[in-house]
């Protein structure tokens, strides 16, 4: 009995272990692809044809979509704010607070989860189509660095257009949440006055600080999924999942350690 | 510089436990069309890589003429790669380029060139292989063998003097798998580059070959002229020459 216990236990540790180092080995070869690929931005010469075309599938691409989600959040999260600030008849206090949720918290990290969904995805598609089909070793060999054409371009524009599209974000949110306010008779001048007495620069200042970390966690994910995709098209479907998966979970946690750190 | 010879020494790679090249030795000459031919899964185009620095050996030297490349940094390798093209199975086309920026970007990213200079030179290139109609399509729209034209057009843009190619003629059929052949010795007798050609096609290899090498057990078990293999009384090779299911050479082993 004891020796079977024994047994178990180690098998667990070891299979833990195991987990642990193979964390440890993808966190290692992550931090050398985006160092490598933050050294290769800044090293001319600056492809900035490819840089621009990534800037306008990243941010022009995906303005609509971050319209439509920042509009109706604010404006859904207006409606649950007046419901419950009308029971202490808070009503005036209505607009900083859809104000200061969108810019610190719901615009950048809704634009975020989209882009993700968006971008993130498909940046691990196309580069994991890439590996298989060769096109990568072919730009090695023609002594052309991967890297370089592939990823740097990809990290500079998540890190110029996320914040970009989160102040469109909380733009269109605040946009939403007045309509809605205006629809359910709040009063016009104190929304728009208290958000301006209330809200100061540097909570859309902090929102646009993680929206830049996000940018570049969404980006980079991808773009290690794709680049280290083994396995034919079935290898390309699982680096796409799980390029989304880990963008999603790795811009909450840090979205909480940020959020601890600056407010 | 010219076409450089290359000589591999007792290269040894394995994936895990498996052992896929066990120190291997092999000549290539320069100048000429040098066959590698070898069972499927018997680390052909593991050799491949190796020798242009896609895979790094476990053992063995790689040289260039007279430098030794194995184990070398990307800037070597890099320095030598602009001597060299090599030509994927697929062709490995860039999807997100046109067929014209396909075979004008070497030229374009080592700066050799304004885009259009190497545009203009791109379809100078097409046209000598019969694919200038196809300068702005996309490689999705074409056919393997127009892919594989094109991809040998942009390989040899940069005028390599050293050329690789991974099963150029698998999957086409036999009046493209003709034309890529004589696309192989046409280039050679033009630029006198050295060819390195990984096949399955026999007759192709007895009759375009200067030099043969087979692979068989992670080392080349003979490496000759075409006549040495016709005349060679090895069961190994001549189950794989006559193409026989029983022989020493198991199904797959
Ligand atoms: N990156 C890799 N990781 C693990 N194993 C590999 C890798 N590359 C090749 N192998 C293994 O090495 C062996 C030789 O593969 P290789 O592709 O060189 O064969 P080949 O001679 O080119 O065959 P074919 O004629 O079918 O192309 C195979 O068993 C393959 O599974
Ligand atoms: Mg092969």
């Amino acid at each position: 009995m004891a020796s079977l216990l024994l047994s178990i236990s180690l098998a667990l540790v070891s299979r833990i272990g195991m987990l642990v180092l193979d964390g440890l080995n993808h966190l290692g070869n992550y931090s050398l692809l985006v160092f490598r690929a933050a050294v290769q931005a800044v090293r001319p010469p600056w492809r900035l044809r490819d840089i621009f075309r990534q800037m306008e599938l990243v941010g022009v691409d995906s303005t609509l979509v971050v319209v439509l989600t920042g509009f109706f959040t604010g404006g859904v999260f207006t409606l649950q704010v007046i419901y419950g600030f009308r029971m202490f008849s808070a009503e005036t206090m209505v607009g900083p607070t859809v104000a200061l949720a969108m810019c610190r918290e719901l615009g950048p990290v809704l634009t975020a989860l989209m882009v993700t969904g968006r971008v993130g995805s498909s940046m691990a598609a196309e580069l994991g189509a890439m590996r298989v089909t060769e096109q990568i070793d072919a730009l090695t060999v023609m002594a052309a660095d991967p890297v370089k054409y592939l990823i740097s371009p990809r990290l500079v524009a998540g890190l110029l257009m996320l914040p970009l599209l989160t102040i469109v974000s909380d733009f269109t949110g605040i946009l939403g949440g007045y309509i809605v306010a205006m629809a359910k008779g709040v009063d016009s001048g104190h929304f728009i006055d208290r958000i301006e007495n209330l809200v100061v620069i540097s909570d859309v200042i902090n929102g646009l600080i993680k929206s830049v970390f996000f940018g570049a966690i969404l980006t980079s994910v991808g773009c290690y999924k794709g680049f280290f995709t083994r396995g034919g098209a079935e290898g390309v479907g699982r680096s796409t999942t799980s390029a989304v998966v880990i963008s999603y979970v790795t811009i909450l946690v840090s979205d909480f350690l940020l959020t601890a750190i600056m407010f | 510089m010219g076409a450089p010879t290359v000589t591999v020494k007792n290269l040894a790679k394995s994936f895990g436990r498996a052992q896929v090249l066990a120190g291997l030795d092999l000549v290539i000459e320069p100048s000429r069309i040098n066959f590698i031919i070898g069972q499927s899964g018997g680390g052909k185009s593991v050799l491949l890589k190796n020798l242009v620095g896609l895979m790094t050996p476990d053992q063995g030297e790689i040289w260039y003429d007279q430098e030794q490349m194995a184990g070398r940094s990307l800037a070597d390798w890099n320095r030598l790669r602009l001597r060299m093209a090599f030509l994927f199975q697929d062709g490995a086309l860039f999807d997100s380029l046109s067929v014209g920026e396909n075979v004008g970007f070497p030229l374009w990213i080592h700066q050799r060139a304004t885009q259009a200079q190497a545009a203009q030179k791109a379809l100078a290139r097409l046209r000598e292989l019969d694919m200038a109609p196809a300068f702005h399509h996309r490689p999705s729209d074409l056919s393997a063998g127009e892919k594989k034209r094109v991809a040998l057009a942009r390989a040899l843009i940069m005028e390599p003097e050293i050329l690789f190619f991974d099963e150029p003629t698998t999957g086409l059929d036999p009046l493209l798998s003709e034309q890529v052949d004589d696309l192989i010795k046409l280039t050679r007798a033009q630029t006198g580059a050295t060819m390195v050609v990984v096949s399955h096609d026999i007759p192709a290899t007895l009759s375009l070959a200067d030099r043969v090498a087979m692979v068989y057990g992670g080392r080349i078990i003979l490496s000759g002229p075409p006549e040495e293999f016709r005349r060679s009384s090895d069961p190994v090779v001549r189950q794989f020459l006559t193409g026989e299911a029983n022989g020493p050479m198991g199904f797959l082993d």
